[in-house]
């Protein structure tokens, strides 16, 4: 048998209905477990209706207090208040007429806020025997049924929501809030403002036991947060939330919390540990942090948190971290930089400090490499040199990409210091013009037949690397010149390892300094590639032209035709005369080649010219020697056909070749014991004759006489340097010619910056120099002063 | 879908589907706070005679969508109301208000408009006198108060 | 509960074990409704079934008249189709939550004043002052000065409160509500009531009442304070602005006055500028001269005014002047100011281009204008004739930023729209505003586009809502009497009986202003002002007497 429909209190009686109301709630709130069931559920529903839509519930207030004085003394003073109240609320409702309609509903609503700030009274009552985890036990279960009781409630009353609380709130009516909602507000008025420290201690407490290892039940704080979101209400509108209770209530103790905990735990790992394992230590907590945020927080807290974790984990700690940074740079613990770089630049200028520690480690790493370079002489290998920068850079490169993320800054701060001691170090302590010598004759040992890199993608390799020296050289004109007098050689000489190679290196060149840097190596590429032709086709007409008894007679010769202003040669400095045979044969293709191209003028650069000579007088010898030799030692050599021996002045006469350079080929003759001086021992001087020796001996059939003189090479290397000057001045004239014709006027100052600006790429100009140029070209009248520090071009 | 019995005023047992009975938002919310128990909803403000007829127009009106924004301004503003709820609205004075309180009561929106708007169009368009003819209102006022009543509207007549 | 709803019907609802009989007495069903399902059912009436309503009964009356039900009718005639139309000049879309009906009126466009919390709106009320607004429909009352002032009096309205100023009685306030009931006055100082008359009058609102300035004929200028709490008017300081000559205009936007003489002098104060040195001064601080420059390409007449923003002080004086093209046309020139009296910037514009409609295309955005520019090309050529010729000055101006209107003799209005922003100034599009049927002498607009303007013979009274002209103003349509409503007060015909003791008793009889042309044609008009429930009038006639006359749209 169903139980029997519970008789509805009179509609127009406001104490019977209420008192209803109040049991019906009750068991709602109290015994919800037990269920409610529908005979109840709808009796409660009607009574509010019913009381809702009568049109004479007036209360008798002296029933009211009565009948609640009766029932609960020690609320007699509030419910007079409360009675009191209901009876103003009524009176004030006597708005004039014509303006608002009168809706039946604010006594019920008011009595069900009394109710519950009752009930959440007891409820505070309960908590204070509860501490810690049971109280946050107590809090989540009350917590839990006093939510589920609120939405039944908020059905049972949804008449009162749908008339009377939407009028008030239509009317704009603060503090008035649907039926839940009212149970938030009263949830927070009269409990949570009670409990929330306690609450919040305890909560703190668990997370603080977490962080100490311990394992907590995380879903407690989980519905802590839970309910501090659900309390945030927008003050305009019920309709919505805000974070506002969950950031004040719990973000801000918690958060304060976390910085009291990692400021005493820093400050104590920090006095037993090491910084390594300190940093360790903090990267882990952050990481934890982290994951808190996931596992129960509310993801607003992320921001907040870790910024508080890194202000106490990482900033106020980063002096000692980055004194750490130079020890760990000294033991190269990328490993641990790494660490220390994440840290760091997780704070806001964590990472600048770095950096200029950074670029000086680098720097001083470098010079002492160098050092090590040239203390072992004046004369290393140039490779020793370039391998030393290269080894530097390459292993802070790599600490830049493992350590650093390949970050930009410090991609910078080691340019920096490689730019640094690339151009300025014990060896180029005189000139910074070493650096780019050094690198490009090392480049031309490589390039040159001979050369230990056999491979070709290991040559590759080292010619990737050599860019890389190159890209820090701040005197790049000066590679230029050195690079294309070797490389002028190495064609001439036919010694190039390959063209393939030459040519790779050209197209980086161009790649790193544009077409104009290289147009010249290209031209001279292009002249070898010419010269194939036209001695091709210089063959074909002789092979027509000549007979078999000419051709016995000729010398089998190869010629290159090189242009003038491409090529960084220079005629001869010696007068020479040629040897009837050569002169012969050059003189019949120079007519070839003005048959070719009419009105062009050849230089013989004899200095650069090699032949071979076959050795037929040599006793012992099965097979002739034959001697490699240039064409001035050919020169020499060839006198000896007509006789065996020729006194000094002789071979001068005959020769015309002035004694700088006569006197180290005769040396070298005498050395190779090709000719024999007499007296015994005696220098090539006035006065020493020379003869064949016809009891030569040596193991290699090929004899390689041609050797290049150490006096020749030094020389060279000077003259390079004194062209450099010279060619600087030009460049720097001609960038002042060039800016004035564009700008007109100009200060003088802005004229030095322009012409640094441009010619920079090149080589980094003095301001002197620069102003020497400027004095220069006015004295030329290019250009003018006027008032003013003003200078003007002059067309 | 499980059938509900309602229990009328007058004790008399209805049943109908879940889906009609979810009309109303008072039987829905019942329902899903407490559970199909079985048992017979007992409606305690409503006789049989009127719980038939809201029943009725539950049953033809169950697969409507749900009513739109509370406010809709379209929905007050015309009184036009759709040809099957005119029919069934043409029950006489007292079925028609009884009918009003049994959708208020259970929480029948779009029912306890068209019952509205039913109403609203008996007045429209009508004298004074023409309505409290039609809806038997007692007229209170004194003569002079209900001529400066009149003057006071006068504005707003139609023109 | 005298006005509680009363139940004399039995309750129809059948919890009780009633059990159906045939009623034979009728039954008012629909009184014992309860009062939420009565508000449900009237919110499906018109208003004018809403009024009908409010005569069946007392019950009636009272649920007739909720200020909910009014306030929702307000929001569908008033509010949304504005938001609706502002929208499609915008060529936006209506949000949504603009679309639908808010209880909350803060939410509402423009309705910002009516939305303070705990107070309670009388919706009808305002309904029916819209409602009146729109119509023309209000009811006109008149007031004569005693002792006709000499010279004639000022008159300026703000916040429901009619200030006038003349020599022989210092100044006044007066109720704009019942103009005969004089609220408060105060004599001028004693030097000045001897020697000088006032030459300009200016208001502002404040907190707590109102700040007036009278600006007199020998260069001094007097601040006085109005407490709306106890009607006492306070003379704050007194101040000496122009040695050699008088004051001829004023503009007021508290704390900033800006002030003309009549020798083109122009002077921008900061009424609290610095604290008092001189301990009889009742106000905490006196006003500080901020700047003052000589404005040489001033015309007059002239009117000024002075915008202030949290950055800056824009003060804009607008004249008229004969352009050989056009007639006669608006100069603008607008001074911009630093809070601290810096000037900022000095610029000058005219309406010459906009009445020969050559503006409105260059002043379009650069992407507007590619897009326009081909079919439009042709128009960008500068037409021989303008098309706003005014061979007579203006008879009035009246410029609150950004509308500047002007009213004519020849039966019309024009309205210009003046741009202003950080980089430049200029007006936008110009516009003929028809529906006089008569000459027109004044006019006076607002920053939202509400305008009144009065036909010379007082009469002829258009309310102007200019909000949705902006929208016409490149098209050469010119606005007609669609646009302006034409005040009509209903009370004309009948007679109105004025009784106070501060001025006399006059009898009116709307014949004798309507008809009686004769009479009429002798008066001039000058429009005082206006606000959310009135427009004010003052008229003179030839004889001297000064009239003051209020159409009330409550």
């Amino acid at each position: 048998m169903p139980p029997v429909m519970p008789q509805t209190p009179h509609k127009d009686d406001l104490v019977e209905t209420w008192s209803f109301l109040e049991d019906g709630i009750n068991s709602v709130m109290h015994k919800l477990e037990e269920g409610v069931d529908m005979k109840h559920y709808m009796a409660l529903y009607t009574a509010v209706h019913n009381f809702c839509t009568s049109q004479k519930a007036v209360a008798s207030n002296q029933g009211l207090q009565a009948h609640r004085g009766g029932s609960l003394l020690r609320r007699t003073r509030s419910q007079t208040a409360l009675s009191q109240e209901i009876y103003r609320a009524q009176h004030q409702k006597l708005i004039p007429l014509g303006l608002l309609a009168h809706l039946l509903g604010e006594e019920l609503y008011k009595l069900l806020g009394e109710y519950l700030s009752r009930h959440l009274h007891e409820v505070h009552q309960k908590s204070l025997a509860h501490a810690e985890e049971a109280l946050l036990t107590f809090y989540i279960r009350e917590w839990s049924r006093y939510t589920t009781a609120a939405k039944y409630v908020n059905h049972l009353f949804s008449y009162l929501n749908r008339h009377w609380v939407k009028r008030e709130i239509d009317e704009g009516k603060k503090n008035v809030y649907d039926v839940y909602t009212l149970h938030l507000v009263k949830w927070k008025d009269d409990f949570f403002e009670n409990v929330h420290t306690k609450v919040m201690e305890a909560v703190l407490n668990l997370v603080e036991k977490q962080r100490n290892g311990e394992t907590i039940e995380q879903s407690q704080i989980k519905s802590i947060v839970d309910s501090f979101v659900s309390l945030g209400l927008d003050e305009n509108d019920s309709k919505k939330s805000t974070l506002e209770v969950y950031r004040h209530y719990f973000q801000v103790p918690f958060i304060e919390a976390t910085r009291r905990y990692y400021e005493n735990e820093s400050r104590q790992f920090v006095a037993e540990n090491s910084v390594v394992e300190y940093m360790k230590k903090a990267e882990t907590r952050l990481e934890e942090e982290k994951a808190r945020v996931g596992l129960y927080l509310h993801s607003d807290a992320t921001k907040n948190l870790t910024e508080t974790c890194l202000d106490v984990l990482v900033t106020a700690h980063s002096t000692l971290l980055r004194d750490e940074f130079q020890i760990l740079l000294d033991n190269e613990r990328q490993e641990d930089l790494a660490r220390m770089y994440r840290l760091l630049s997780r704070i806001k200028e964590g990472l600048d400090p770095l950096r200029s520690t950074f670029e000086s480690h680098v720097r001083k790493a470098g010079l002492a490499a160098i050092e090590k370079v040239s203390s072992e002489g004046e004369n290393f290998e140039p490779k020793l040199y370039v391998d030393a920068l290269l080894q530097v850079h390459t292993r802070y490169q790599n600490l830049v990409n493992e350590a650093f993320n390949g970050e930009s800054e410090f991609v910078r701060s080691l340019d920096n210091a490689c730019r640094e001691f690339v151009n300025r170090n014990n060896i180029c302590k005189t000139a910074t013009t070493k650096s780019p010598e050094l690198l490009a004759k090392y480049t031309d040992s490589l390039l040159k037949k001979g050369s230990k890199a056999a491979e070709e993608s290991e040559l590759e390799e080292m010619l990737v690397q050599i860019m890389t020296v190159f890209k820090y050289i701040e005197d790049k004109d000066v590679f230029q010149k050195f690079y294309s007098k070797m490389l002028a050689k190495r064609l001439v000489h036919v010694s190039s390892v390959s063209d393939d190679a030459e040519a790779s290196m050209i197209s980086k060149l161009k790649e790193a300094c544009g077409f104009e840097y290289t147009n010249k190596l290209q031209r001279m590429f292009q002249d070898i590639q010419i010269s194939k032709d036209l001695n091709t086709s210089y063959k074909d007409l002789q092979d027509k032209v000549l007979d078999d008894d000419d051709r016995k007679r000729m010398v089998d010769a190869h010629f290159q035709v090189l242009g003038t202003g491409f090529w960084p040669l220079n005629p001869p400095n010696t007068a020479f005369s040629a040897p009837p045979e050569i002169v012969k044969t050059a003189e019949r293709f120079q007519k070839f080649y003005f048959d070719k191209h009419n009105g062009r003028k050849l230089t013989w650069l004899w200095q650069l010219c090699k032949g071979e000579v076959k050795a037929n007088y040599i006793k012992n010898a099965k097979v002739p020697f034959t001697f490699q030799v240039s064409t001035f030692q050919m020169g020499i050599l060839l006198l000896f056909n007509e006789t065996d021996t020729l006194s000094y002045s002789d071979i001068q006469k005959a020769t015309s070749l002035a004694p700088e350079v006569l006197d180290p080929n005769l040396a070298i003759f005498l050395k190779a014991k090709v000719l024999v001086a007499s007296p015994e021992g005696a220098k090539p001087e006035t006065g020493t004759t020379f003869s064949l020796n016809y009891n030569f001996k040596n193991k290699k059939i090929k004899v390689n006489l041609n050797i290049q003189i150490k006096s020749e090479a030094k020389v060279e290397s000077d003259d390079t340097h004194k062209t450099i000057e010279e060619d600087r001045k030009l460049l720097l004239q001609s960038a002042i010619v060039r800016i004035m014709k564009s700008r007109k006027k100009m200060k003088h100052v802005q004229l030095v910056q322009e012409v640094i600006h441009q010619v920079k790429s090149r080589f980094p100009p003095k301001i002197a120099d620069i102003k020497k140029n400027i004095e220069a070209l006015m004295e030329k009248d290019y250009i003018e002063r006027l008032d003013g520090d003003e200078i003007s071009y002059i067309a | 879908m499980a059938n509900i019995t309602l229990t009328s005023s007058d004790g008399v047992d209805v049943t109908v589907e879940r889906t009609v009975a979810d009309r109303s938002v008072l039987i829905k919310n019942m329902l899903e706070d407490l559970g199909e128990t079985g048992e017979s909803i007992p409606i305690p403000n409503v006789n049989e005679a009127v719980l038939k007829k809201v029943i009725e127009w539950c049953d033809h009106h169950k697969n409507d969508p749900p009513s739109a924004g509370d406010d809709d301004d379209n929905r007050r503003k015309t009184t036009d109301i759709d040809e099957w709820d005119q029919k069934f609205m043409q029950v006489d004075q007292e079925m028609l208000f009884e009918v009003i309180l049994a959708a208020n009561y259970l929480d029948i929106k779009a029912l306890l408009d068209v019952g509205c708007k039913t109403v609203a169009n008996m007045i429209k368009g009508k004298s004074p006198e023409e309505i409290r003819k039609t809806f038997n209102i007692q007229n209170d006022f004194t003569p002079e108060e209900e001529d400066q009543i009149r003057r006071e509207n006068e504005w707003a007549e139609d023109r | 509960m005298p006005k509680r709803l009363r139940e004399d019907s039995p309750s129809i609802l059948p919890s009780t074990k009633r059990s159906r009989t045939v009623i034979t007495t009728p039954v008012d069903r629909l009184s014992s409704m309860s009062n939420e399902l009565l508000l449900h059912i009237l919110s499906f009436l018109p208003i004018s079934s809403l009024n009908v309503c409010q005569r069946l009964s007392r019950r009636f009356h009272a649920l007739g008249g909720d200020s909910e039900l009014w306030k929702r009718q307000y929001y569908s005639q008033w509010v949304r189709p504005r938001a609706r139309r502002l929208a499609n000049v915008r060529r936006s879309v209506l949000p949504p939550s603009k679309a639908e009906y808010s209880p909350k009126v803060s939410t509402w466009f423009d309705h910002g004043h009516l939305a303070v919390e705990g107070r309670v709106t009388n919706w009808k009320r305002q309904y029916r002052l819209r409602h009146n607004w729109a119509s023309g429909s209000c009811r006109f009352t008149e007031v004569e000065f005693v002792e006709p002032p000499c010279p004639p009096v000022l008159v300026k309205l703000c916040s429901g409160i009619v200030f006038t100023a003349d020599t022989a009685h210092g100044l006044r306030g007066w109720a704009a509500k019942d103009p005969t009931r004089c609220l408060c006055k105060i004599a001028f100082p004693e030097l000045r009531r001897q020697n000088t008359r006032p030459t300009a009058l200016s208001v502002s609102q404040l907190e707590n009442g109102q700040e007036i300035v009278v600006g007199f004929e020998d260069g001094h200028f007097d601040r006085y304070a109005l407490d709306v709490g106890t009607s006492q008017l306070k003379l704050l300081s007194s101040h000496l602005a122009f040695r050699d000559g008088a004051i001829t205009a004023m503009a007021l936007s508290s704390p900033y006055l800006l002030i003309v003489s009549q020798h083109k002098l122009l002077s921008l104060y900061n009424l609290r500028g610095r604290p008092s040195n001189s301990g009889d001064a009742q106000d905490a601080t006196a006003p500080c001269e901020i700047a003052s420059l000589r404005a040489e390409n001033m015309v007059a007449p002239m009117t000024l005014s002075l915008r202030v923003s949290t950055s800056e002080i824009v003060a804009t004086i607008v004249y008229s002047f004969f352009h050989i093209g056009c007639g006669w046309s608006l100069g603008i020139q607008e001074q911009r100011f630093a809070k601290d009296g810096r000037q900022l910037e000095s610029r000058l514009t005219s309406t010459v281009d906009s009445q020969y409609g050559t503006r409105p295309l260059r002043t379009h955005p650069q992407s507007n204008q590619r897009l326009r520019s081909t079919s439009d090309s042709t128009s960008l050529l500068v037409p021989a004739e303008p098309s706003i010729m005014h061979q007579r000055p203006p008879t009035s101006m009246s410029y609150n930023h950004p509308y500047l209107l002007t009213s004519h003799a020849d039966n019309t209005l024009t309205m210009y729209l003046v741009v202003s922003d950080s980089d430049r100034l200029f007006v936008r599009g110009g516009q003929r505003l028809w529906g006089h049927t008569s000459s027109v002498s004044t006019v006076l607009v607002t920053n939202r586009g509400k305008a009144v303007s009065v036909g010379s013979l007082g009469n002829e009274i258009r309310i102007w809502e200019l909000e949705t002209a902006v929208s016409s103003l490149n098209s050469h349509r010119p606005l007609n009497a669609e646009n302006s409503i034409q005040v009509s007060p209903d009370n004309r015909a009948a007679k109105s009986w004025l009784d106070t003791p501060k001025s006399t008793r006059k009898e009116l009889s709307g014949s004798e202003l309507v008809t009686s042309k004769p009479q009429s044609l002798d008066r001039m008009y000058e429009c005082v002002g206006f606000d959310e429930e009135r427009v004010l009038l003052l008229g003179e006639k030839t004889v001297g007497t000064q009239l003051l006359e209020c159409y009330d749209f409550t």
